[in-house]
């Protein structure tokens, strides 16, 4: 066969001169290196004429168009194809018309192999290189999930010891219904079980009794108490009960446990602690009352004495001789120390009942106070004080804060043997501001430092010029105290003198 | 106009009654001190009831606030709420310091309040002034019958 088979090694400008040559039976057989070909074919309906081969898909580049008539054709041009396709005259056309060498001719199943073959390949050494990141990820997370789980365990059973041992801990639901009390809340309430308890009452509120300060189940604008301690969860909350006709006070805490809409209650017992405090506040106040009225009364009967020694002593002076007068004189002079001693106690005790409701006092008037109280011992003595300027407001009693700082800066001036130089600044710190109060005086030996504040402690013997009646220092503490703060000292002998006042911040108002 | 005037003294306590005594003859001003002991007497005094029948309106009064029977408050209401007697000067000399008792006792015209000192000598000086203030400084209505 291979001897009737010529073949025209010509190219064709287009298809369709491809196509016109075979039907015009110039040629038998053509191959054209396009998929279009094929597409051309269908669309001119001629393949009764011409039939198409070739795998456009895998070899594009080759199409072969055979005359119907000389299908049988196809083989031998197939094999002559094949030959020419190694020559250099088709490297060189297929050079000219696609300008670069030729693809590598490969099979749909070379094709297939190749790409399976990389693409296992791939997930081969993808598998290497992460297998230790893969394997160490999955071990670290099953450890990390023992230790959780292990922290969990242990929290969880240090949250049943806390519930277990604590007095008094309930979960509620968000009516307040009991729904979980621990054993130390049923056996105090004397009940089994939450059931039995909620049988009495529907809503844990109900449980306790309103009295004086303490909450009842409803505050006066119809409020559940419940919901008032959420609302001021700042403040501290007291109820209050009847047991087998004792009274027990708890303080109560409110959290809510936000997913369920429940809430934690917590009581706890400050019965004892009540009891306690309210024994002492009212000792207290007897205490403040009797020094109170003892010192005022006592002042009555000892004016009379005072007041007819001295009558007789202005009266009588020419009747008596000199050893009555030297008696009248003592007891004159003794009446006078008691009364002295009289107006200082009823002083001390003063502080705290005669004491003025706080409000906001304004130190920068309250040194201008002091300074204009004490103006004739300045200019007397000739003294210098230095105040700080912009001093804050402070909540307190005014008149207690100049009889303070007045009773201070009067110390200064007068133990001072020279021109007095008292200086008051302001420091502030975390959480409290603290007032200093500096002077050139005679100093105070640290043995003492704590035994100044003390009532009727004196230092310098009444013989001495420095005279006084020991209250001055009693009666600032006790003014500082009932402001919350604190007064302290630093000195030295002949070194000077520098007491300090520090205020709760919460009591300041503008530092 | 008459040189003597008549000082009505309410006190209850006998020691500072005398040493009210002793401080008025010391000062320049005449007068006449009538003491009575407690509220209800005093009363008596001024609107001249049972034994004071015969009593002379005072020229002025010294009144303590404690006293028993009827309290120095009442007898001071009393005294200001009657055409006749609310112009005599009524002193409040009382050893009470209290803010609620002085303003309390001006609400109820009183003409001054006047702490007792501790001190004699300041005491006798006071008492001596009242005395100079109300019949030396003082322009006082002239007394009806």
């Amino acid at each position: 066969m291979a001897q009737y088979l010529q073949i025209k090694k010509d190219v064709f400008h287009n298809h369709f001169e491809a196509i016109n040559a075979l039907l015009s039976g110039k040629i038998d057989a053509f191959a054209y290196p396009e998929a279009l070909m094929y597409s051309t074919l269908k669309h001119l309906n001629i393949d009764d004429k011409i039939l198409s081969f070739g795998q456009p898909l895998f070899e594009i580049k080759r199409a072969i168009g055979v005359s119907t008539k000389h299908s049988a054709l196809l083989s031998p041009i197939n094999k002559e194809l094949e030959k020419f396709l190694k020559t250099e005259k088709y490297r060189l056309i297929y050079k000219k018309y696609f300008g670069s060498p030729q693809l590598i001719q490969l099979t749909k199943e070379q094709i297939i192999i190749y790409i399976l073959s990389i693409v296992s390949f791939l997930v081969v050494v993808l598998f290497f290189l992460y297998r230790s990141k893969i394997l160490l990820t999955h071990k670290q997370l099953q450890e990390q999930l023992a230790l959780k789980t292990k922290d969990l365990n242990e929290t969880k059973n240090y949250l049943q010891i806390i519930f277990d041992i604590n007095p008094n801990i309930l979960f509620t639901t968000k009516g307040y219904n009991l729904i979980k009390p621990n054993q130390q809340f049923l056996n105090f309430v004397g009940y089994n079980s939450a059931k039995e308890f909620l049988k009495e009452y529907d809503c844990i509120c109900d449980f306790f009794i309103k009295k004086e300060e303490y909450l009842g189940k409803y505050l006066d604008n119809g409020q559940l108490w419940v919901d008032y301690i959420l609302d001021n969860p700042e403040q501290t909350h007291k109820v209050f009960i009847i047991k087998n006709n004792q009274e027990f006070i708890f303080q109560v805490l409110i959290r809510p446990i936000s997913k369920n809409n429940e809430y934690l209650i917590l009581l706890h017992d400050i019965t004892l602690l009540e009891n306690i405090q309210k024994s002492l506040e009212s000792s207290n106040e007897d205490l403040q009352q009797f020094a109170y009225i003892a010192s005022h009364d006592l002042q009555e009967p000892l004016r009379m004495v005072s007041s007819y020694l001295q009558l007789i002593e202005k009266r009588y002076k020419d009747k008596l001789d000199s050893d009555g007068i030297e008696f009248i004189n003592f007891a004159v002079d003794g009446a006078k120390r008691m009364k002295n001693l009289i107006n200082g106690l009823l002083q001390f005790s003063r502080v705290q009942t005669k004491g003025l409701p706080f409000e906001s006092v304004d130190m920068n008037n309250v040194f201008e106070e002091v300074l204009s109280n004490i103006s004739l011992t300045i200019e007397e003595k000739q003294a210098t004080i230095d105040i700080a300027k912009n001093l804050p407001s402070i909540r307190g009693d005014k008149h207690q804060m100049i009889q303070l700082f007045q009773n201070i800066i009067s110390n200064s001036l007068k133990y001072c043997e020279t021109r007095p130089h008292v200086t008051v600044n302001i420091t502030e710190e975390e959480e409290s501001i603290i007032f200093s109060i500096k002077d050139n005086g005679i100093g105070i030996e640290e043995e003492y430092f704590e035994k100044i504040f003390l009532i009727f402690q004196r230092l310098h013997s009444k013989e001495s010029h420095y005279d006084g009646t020991g209250i001055g220092l009693a009666v600032s503490k006790r003014i500082v105290q009932r402001h919350g703060g604190k007064i302290w000292l630093e000195s030295k002998p002949n070194e000077g003198t520098t007491f300090y006042i520090s205020f709760l911040k919460q009591g300041v108002e503008n530092v | 106009m008459s040189n003597l005037v008549e000082i009505l003294l309410v006190e209850d306590n006998p020691g500072d009654a005398r040493l009210c005594e002793e401080a008025l003859k010391e000062s320049k001003v005449l007068n006449n001190l009538h003491i009575v002991k407690d509220g209800q007497e005093a009363l008596d005094y001024v609107f001249k009831k049972n034994q004071y029948e015969n009593a002379v309106t005072p020229d002025l009064i010294i009144l303590d606030l404690n006293l028993p029977r009827v309290d120095g408050k009442e007898v001071l209401a009393n005294i200001k709420n009657d055409e006749n007697t609310k112009t005599i000067p009524v002193v409040i000399l009382t050893s009470s310091k209290a803010e609620e008792d002085i303003v309390k006792t001006y609400e109820l015209h009183a003409n001054s309040y006047i702490t007792k000192p501790l001190d004699f000598d300041q005491f006798i000086e006071i008492v001596k002034q009242i005395n100079q203030f109300w019949f030396g400084i003082v322009k006082l209505p002239t007394k009806g019958k």
